[in-house]
């Protein structure tokens, strides 16, 4: 047993892991939660890597505002982790996550935040990865308009990058179906994004 | 503003991937989840404990959650949290900036425990009062420990290992590295409550003016294993220097206990040098070393931990570090745990257990998932660190008898092979009047002990359970979760270097198991024909004059369970000690003294409906020990 004084705070852990490819999951998003579930912070950390730009677009999306998208970002993270045991397929960690940020953002107590209108100045400063570009908010908006099995479909095909075989099998569907429903999801997608530019 | 329209399918593609791409260091919140998680000690499946060492079987073993501890973690855990609660005069990237400008950090803990840490390396040590002491050498992947009772050191490698990142070509503590969070503008005093599915944490800050000092004052709540909040932990910062100057934390229900306080407090103070080694903390020279460092695959994982944790991971075998580890053990050893893991995986769930042992009575339930006893046996495999990964693994109830009167006079004697009267135990059994009480209701630990003939009792109530197995499983399977590297260590079959002492022939039918460490020998003799249960465990250890043999247990009855699955109905236990005593001269000499008793299991399988009601029901085994006037202690 490791040694360490049997005190609250932090020890070595996996607190500031940024040595990651979140865009290139050489692992599979599945196995990170299985062994985030066997206790390996370092592989949750990698999942948080993996998907913050999603959550933190999620959240800006919902609420226009830089500092309570955070907050509920990072919730919805410590949620996550707490509830990951209730997750049944690991391989849509990245959908179930990005669910439950937007049902933390309609909550009041999160709304309470002005919702300010997309200035760059209301950026963070020091982003050297802006993730709140106005086009990126369009198409979450819109994202946000798909079904859940749509929006699901997208985020494992484009976030996660997985191919349509890949999602076919975590998701148990046909391929077939699957191809089909990618094609009509980026269909409605154009569709919404043309309404929201409107 | 103008939005430029996205229409074309390659574009709208494009985006839709940046989405998955990572966000740079200044933008990410990695930070601040990972300090909130470990600042609450929050698991995901009810905790996890890596250690295969003593007691993984061992029921009685419940371990509470043990956090991790760094000198410049205490003022991290509340400024990750506090990021936007700052003052004018006071942001985080000025705290981080200050700190990581020094060069030693130190505190002092007004129970005499100092901690040191080194920012450029993240070299980690401490020193308790009686001596213990721990050095954490980044550059080396080592943890060594000092136990002064013991009178030795143990040198490991953790098996994960992050110590830091690399920015800018320079490897920065990680304990550094958490202050560099984004600034923040929000500079008005505020409280801040989070709540998420068990747990509820608030902070607050406060400026305060002390001895000609301005401080930002941080204090943070919590909720305990029962709900309530209590005031964890206060951290105050120089609002001149940006450094943190003072700590009061509150400890955990052990020492709150031991040292007869709640909150103990910590001073900080920068350095130009630090301690480099145990030695520097008073260890005498000299001092054997007991290497626990062994060559698996999972060390390895460490060796570069400020490289891509991805493209390490994915270097690892097909089978994994675990099953890397099962290969190092003898052959025999292999056959052993493989034959043993199979039949836990099969053992029944539902059970009651009854245990006779002297002078001692224990009644148990146990009740686990279907995915449990499985993962249980590929615990044993070592495919896993953790059997509990669902949400609810298994419930445990038991409560035993110490009572020297009003015990029916078949529970005194003992034989190997009669059938107990279950019917008759049952009714007698005094279930309010036990010295020790042991629940785990699936998420949380109670143990309730009453002292002094049940004048007084006490209640701990601890959040999470760690990996657990029902009671005879500790004396059958014990050497199948044993320390793998101490397994490794022990002598197979075929060299008989140490038979003189310790070994001995036993017959061919059976497997030998063996382990050692510094001052503990044991040998399993294993009996595939009755489901690779020992049949026989033997114990040595060290003394001043050598190895002296100190337990040999023997199993004497044998029971099956409906399906097929044996058990240890009877034991025969021989104890050794050394014992010092007074001659007539009044000399003070050394004499060897032998007990022998045994141990009799009665085990019966249940249906979940034939469990007594709400037997495993933490809620109202609470209100019963509050209605009795125990004393309640929370994690």
């Amino acid at each position: 047993m490791c040694p360490e004084p049997p005190l609250t705070g932090i020890g070595a852990s996996s607190f500031g892991v940024h040595g990651r490819t979140c865009g290139n999951p050489v692992i599979p998003t599945q196995t990170l939660v299985k062994r985030a579930l066997e206790g390996d912070r370092e592989s949750f950390a990698l999942l948080v890597g993996r998907y913050e730009r999603l959550v933190l677009g999620v959240a800006f999306n919902a609420l226009g505002n830089f500092h309570a998208a955070q907050d509920v970002a990072q919730e919805a993270f410590v949620t996550a982790y707490c509830q990951l045991a209730t997750l049944r397929n690991p391989a849509v960690f990245g959908p179930w996550v990005a669910q439950m940020t937007a049902r933390l953002a309609r909550k009041p107590k999160n709304r309470q935040a002005p919702h300010i209108p997309l200035n760059p100045d209301l950026q963070n400063p020091n982003s050297t990865t802006p993730w709140d570009r106005d086009e990126v908010q369009r198409v979450l908006s819109a994202l946000n308009e798909l079904p859940e099995a749509l929006r699901t479909l997208m985020i494992l095909r484009y976030v996660d990058g997985l191919d349509s075989a890949e999602i076919a099998r975590v998701t148990r569907r046909p391929l077939g179906t699957v191809t089909k429903l990618i094609s009509r999801a980026l269909e409605r997608l154009r569709i919404q994004l043309v309404k929201v530019q409107k | 503003m103008n939005p430029s329209p996205i229409s074309e399918n390659t574009e709208l593609e494009t985006i839709l991937k940046s989405l998955g791409q990572p966000l740079g260091p200044d933008d990410s919140i990695l930070p601040r989840v990972m300090a909130t998680l470990e600042r609450q000690a929050l698991a995901p499946a009810a905790g996890s404990d890596r250690t295969r060492a003593l007691g993984l079987f061992s029921h009685g073993r419940q371990v509470q959650a043990v956090l991790g501890f760094s000198l410049v973690g205490v003022a991290v855990a509340l400024l990750a949290w506090l990021g936007f609660f700052t003052s004018p005069g006071l942001t985080m990237a000025e705290v981080a900036q200050a700190v990581a400008k020094e060069k030693w950090a130190h505190l002092v803990y007004d129970d005499e425990m100092e901690v040191w840490v080194c920012m450029d390396d993240g070299r980690y040590l401490w020193k308790r009062k009686g001596g213990a002491c721990f050095h954490r050498d980044p550059v080396h992947h080592t943890e060594a420990s000092y136990d002064p009772a013991l009178g030795q050191i143990t040198l490991r490698k953790p098996d994960v290992w992050v110590m830091g990142v690399t920015r800018n070509g320079k490897t920065i503590p990680m304990q550094v590295d958490a202050l560099q969070f984004p600034d923040v503008d929000r500079k008005t005093p505020e409280k801040k409550t989070i709540q998420a599915k068990d747990f509820t944490f608030s902070v607050e800050y406060s400026i305060e003016h002390r001895e000609g000092q301005s401080l930002g004052r941080f204090d943070e709540s919590r909720q305990d294993a029962l709900g309530q909040m209590h005031l964890t932990r206060s951290l105050w910062v120089d609002l001149k220097t940006k450094l943190p100057v003072r700590v009061r934390e509150r400890m955990n229900a052990a020492d709150r206990e031991k040292e007869g306080r709640e909150y103990r407090e910590g001073t900080y103070s920068f350095l130009e040098t630090g301690p480099v080694n145990l030695a520097q903390l008073g260890v005498p020279e000299g001092t054997p070393v007991q290497n626990e460092v062994s060559p698996n695959v999972a060390v390895t994982r460490m060796l570069d931990p400020y490289k891509n944790a991805d493209a390490l991971r994915a270097a690892e075998p097909k089978d994994g570090p675990e099953n890397a580890a099962l290969a190092v053990l003898p052959s025999e050893t292999q056959r052993a745990l493989k034959g043993a893991a199979d039949k836990i995986a099969k053992f029944p769930r539902n059970l009651r257990i009854f245990e006779l042992e002297g002078g001692t009575r224990q009644l148990s339930y146990w009740s686990a998932s279907p995915q449990y006893m499985k993962n249980l046996a590929r615990q044993v495999l070592r495919e896993v660190d953790y059997a509990g990964e669902e949400s609810r693994p298994f419930r445990f109830f038991s409560v035993d008898n110490q009572e020297s009167s009003g015990v029916p006079e078949y529970l005194w004697e003992f034989t190997r092979d009669s059938q107990l009267p279950m019917d008759r135990i049952l009714k007698w059994f005094p279930m309010d009047r036990g010295v020790n009480t042991h629940l785990v209701d699936g998420v949380k630990t109670y143990r309730l002990t009453r002292f002094n003939g049940a004048r007084a009792t006490q209640l701990h109530v601890l959040r999470g359970i760690v990996s657990g197995t029902p009671p005879p499983f500790d004396d059958q399977w014990e050497f199948a979760t044993w320390n793998t590297t101490e397994l490794s260590a022990g002598k197979p079959r075929s060299e008989k270097s140490d038979s003189e002492k310790l070994g001995r022939d036993i017959p061919a039918n059976l497997l030998l198991v063996r382990s050692e460490r510094a001052n503990l020998k044991m040998e399993w003799h294993i009996d595939p024909q009755k489901d690779f249960a020992a049949v026989r465990r033997i114990q040595w250890r060290k003394e001043t004059g050598g190895w002296r043999l100190a337990s040999d247990q023997r199993a004497v009855g044998w029971k099956q369970l409906p399906g097929g699955a044996w058990y240890v109905s009877a034991w025969h236990i021989t104890d050794s000690m050394t014992i010092t005593k007074k001659n007539a001269q009044g000399a003070l000499v050394e004499s060897e003294e032998t007990s022998t008793y045994g141990r009799r299991v009665e085990i019966t399988v249940l249906q979940e409906a034939d469990f007594p009601q709400a037997i495993f029901d933490g809620k109202k085994f609470v209100e019963k020990a509050v209605k009795e006037g125990a004393k309640v202690e929370t994690d």
